[in-house]
């Protein structure tokens, strides 16, 4: 494989990371980045700022994302308008 | 039941069916839509109301192509979306934004011993605040919510290939982000 070629399976692998790391991405894809993470360690400190920013996000989103108890009230207000 | 069947006894006017929708859906709404409105939950809340009388009016237009969820989503974000939009033709901050911006403040009056935490919690929520809505969303969706490309391509109305890239662009700017904390 030429140096371009396998910059560019990088890329498209890189862009498949966030996937891999909240467990959705389908097996054979999985399989792929499994054996590309094996190989390559460019990759692998990728796959660590991922993480990162997972764990960014599952801390900090928390506080971003949130939801307040659904009162019956709002329900009953929302039902009126239908 | 299933979202789907709960849409389709929507569309005959079940009441009883919105309401069980509303009452099982409204908190992972709330916090998708308040995540899209950086962390306004306030106006998250009239928004995902919003997106309920659309979902009670328009349920007959689900067509079963797709997750149901997916559809929903949709929905509460072109609401968030339109409200975003507003607010950009008004220069003042609302109510509830002034509160999230009171409530961060809060935040630095917790005790000494947890002010060093606190501080860098409200430094990352403030770098996800900075993303565009379209970037918090996708990082919202796939990381916090762990759903998959297609799921988020749905949702959010554009190719799988433009979820990856603002997937990538939002890691690059968090990422600048991180390293400013970690040099401070």
């Amino acid at each position: 494989m030429d140096g371009a070629q396998h910059d560019a399976d990088r890329s498209d692998l890189a862009l498949l990371l966030p996937f891999y790391a909240n467990g959705t991405l389908p097996p054979e894809e999985r399989a792929a980045v499994n054996a590309a993470l094996a190989r390559d360690p460019e990759l692998r400190a990728e796959l660590v700022l991922v993480r990162e920013v997972q764990a960014m996000v599952r801390g900090a989103g928390g506080a971003l994302g949130v939801a307040p108890a659904v009162t019956t009230q709002r329900l009953w207000a929302l039902l009126a308008r239908l | 039941m299933s979202t789907a069947d709960t849409l389709k006894r929507i569309a005959t006017g079940d009441r009883v069916a919105f309401s069980t929708l509303y009452t099982d859906r409204h908190a992972d709404l709330v916090r998708y839509a308040s995540a899209l409105l950086a962390g306004d939950s306030e106006t998250a809340q009239d928004v995902v109301d919003e997106a309920f009388l659309c979902v009670w009016r328009e349920a007959d237009r689900y067509s079963g192509a797709g997750s149901a969820d997916g559809w929903i989503r949709r929905i509460v974000r072109n609401k968030a979306v339109d409200w975003l939009r507003c607010r950009r033709e008004r220069p003042f901050a609302s109510d509830a934004e002034q509160s999230l911006v009171e409530r961060m403040a809060d935040d630095a009056d917790t005790p000494a011993a947890a002010a060093e935490k606190s501080c860098a919690a409200r430094e990352l929520r403030a770098a996800l605040q900075r993303l565009s809505p379209n970037h918090r969303e996708v990082v919202w969706l796939c990381y916090f919510e762990d759903r998959s490309l297609s799921d988020i391509a749905l949702i959010a109305g554009c190719p799988e290939n433009t979820v990856k890239t603002r997937l990538f662009h939002a890691r690059r700017q968090l990422r600048s982000e991180l390293e400013s904390l970690k040099a401070s």
